[in-house]
């Protein structure tokens, strides 16, 4: 899917490269070629369209100047979704904000205060907002892989963490959702209202040792 | 583990983030036995068939007239409006600096100092860093002649490094050329150059277990920086370059760090947002190598107090909100 090009016309890598050596609108095309799936991706994974638009901003002027550094590891979406996530977490750790709903505790009489199942006209507002309610490396993982389509794989490349990792984190966030939706009653240590930890951090600093 | 179903472990298992782990084999050998395990595996099978089938409601997502709009305005001001004033030393990008379709025009009375920013066009950038780069050799040739070279320092608003040099000579003359061409980008400290962190090239190649022993003194009284007090002396594990040409021991993958004041505190700006708690101070950085890799070793103090060696490396940076961390310690 990243990697998908247009039957006609230059390649992302021909069009980056195009603009490394000076092309003043190679640069333009590969943001309207790609804008939709890298604002989905970032208006998702922020739910506030003016910091997405600020993100994604951030994210097309990063890539714009440092594009000649580019080495070709990755596809040029893979790097271009990379930036905009990575400006993503940037103005979350800004705002300090990562909202997590503590999760039920289990047992019969919690039941009572889980979400109510979503009347039909309301499902759309109502998954938004219990996607909002994911640990945010959860969502992200989410947003590729299960609402932008982008296999595991690719996603693993965009985040740069272990395809296990993203397997996990889209296995714990759909689990939460099922809780949040009211699909899954009970949920036993899905609740304790703790963030469901991952098992790779994204390159945010941490504690010490080598990467 | 058995009779007390742990979901989210079961959720890794029916995820497939077990495949092929030991942890995997248990999980489903539990599913395949337990009954409780078993219930728990039905139940949260069918809860996530139904998260799928709600989260294919969400309708695909367009970008707005309005930001792509906006996104298209940032991306021409960053393609012409640097360019336009660009530094003689670097050729203008093909239809870039001077396109008039390809940027709106500089607004009149825009300030000299925006006017004198690099170019943000990579073609550019590249070739004014080639251009600085060059320049840069040529003087450290030229200050080869000195007695002495012994260390590389700037502040964080220069815009090319200041060579801090131990003794004096006439000995260059026939140099002048190249140094007096970088004079004015080897601008005067300014006032607050105190509380600038020290800015090294001491080709060191750094260890985890020496990083917090280590960390480079202040120089002694450089040119131009008469007045600044003598250091205490701290040297770090090889000789501070004395007799190199400072530049000479940049690494490559750290010098557009090294040569761009905006990349590199874009940068350090990372690191120190990274650290807690705030405010931090950054004390020392030193274009070196970490374990052999090219890296920037920085040294800085926490709010608390508390010291920290940081290790990033050459993309720090690059990738928004990403300061390329490879090491971090606190060293006391």
């Amino acid at each position: 899917m990243a990697d998908a090009e247009p039957p006609a016309g230059r390649s992302d890598a021909e069009l980056l490269r195009a603009h490394v050596d000076g092309d003043p609108t190679a640069f333009g095309e590969l943001f309207h070629r790609h804008r939709d799936r890298l604002w989905a991706v970032a208006v998702r994974t922020l739910a506030d369209r003016e910091e997405a638009a600020d993100a994604l901003q951030d994210a097309l002027l990063s890539a714009h100047r440092a594009a000649a550094r580019f080495r070709g590891d990755s596809a040029v979406t893979t790097w271009l979704h990379r930036i905009v996530i990575n400006a993503c977490l940037d103005r979350i750790r800004r705002r300090k904000a990562q909202p997590t709903v503590p999760l039920p505790e289990e047992g019969p009489d919690r039941s009572t205060e889980l979400a109510a199942r979503p009347v039909d006209h309301d499902t759309v507002l109502v998954v938004r907002q219990a996607l909002n309610q994911l640990p945010v490396d959860q969502r992200t993982a989410i947003v590729l892989v299960d609402i932008q389509g982008y296999s595991v794989a690719e996603a693993a490349a965009i985040l740069e963490v272990a395809e296990g990792t993203v397997k996990s984190r889209c296995a714990r966030g759909r689990a939460r959702l099922a809780v949040l939706l009211g699909h899954l009653r009970g949920g036993g240590n899905l609740s304790a209202g703790s963030t469901v930890p991952s098992t790779q951090g994204f390159a945010a600093p941490g504690g010490g040792g080598v990467r | 583990m058995n009779g007390e179903v742990d979901w989210e472990l079961l959720a890794d298992h029916l995820g497939g983030a077990l495949a092929g782990t030991p942890e995997g084999d248990r999980v489903a050998q539990l599913v395949s036995t337990d009954p409780s395990w078993a219930r728990a595996a039905t139940e949260l099978s069918a809860a996530i068939a139904a998260v799928t089938r709600d989260l294919r409601t969400l309708p695909p997502v367009t970008m707005p007239d309005d930001v792509t709009a906006r996104l298209d305005r940032a991306l021409a001001a960053a393609v012409g409006a640097p360019e336009a004033a660009s530094a003689p030393d670097v050729a203008a990008a093909p239809g870039g600096a001077g396109a008039p379709d390809a940027a709106p025009a500089a607004p009149a009375g825009r300030p000299v100092a925006e006017s004198r920013r690099p170019p943000s066009h990579p073609g550019a950038r590249k070739r004014r860093r080639a251009a600085r780069w060059g320049a840069g050799l040529a003087l450290a040739a030229g200050v080869a002649a000195f007695s002495a070279v012994s260390l590389t320092e700037w502040q964080p608003d220069q815009t090319f490094p200041d060579f801090i040099v131990e003794g004096s000579g006439d000995e260059d003359k026939a140099s002048d050329g190249s140094t007096d061409q970088l004079a004015p980008e080897a601008a005067a400290p300014t006032a607050d150059e105190e509380a600038g962190p020290l800015m090294v090239a001491t080709g060191s190649n750094y260890e985890a277990a020496t990083l917090a022993i280590t960390e480079p003194a202040r120089p002694t009284p450089v040119l131009g920086h008469q007045n600044r007090p003598s250091p205490p002396v701290q040297a770090p594990e090889n000789e501070l370059g004395v007799n190199e040409a400072p530049p000479s021991v940049v690494p490559d993958p750290l010098a557009w760090l090294w040569l761009d004041p905006a990349e590199r505190n874009e940068c350090l700006a990372l690191i120190a947002a990274a650290l807690q708690p705030p405010p931090v101070s950054i004390t020392t950085v030193d274009f070196a190598t970490f374990e052999g890799e090219p890296a920037l070793i920085v040294w800085a103090t926490a709010g608390d107090g508390s010291r920290w060696a940081w290790v990033s490396g050459p993309d720090c940076g690059l990738v928004t909100g990403d300061p390329d961390v490879r090491y971090q310690t606190q060293i006391s």
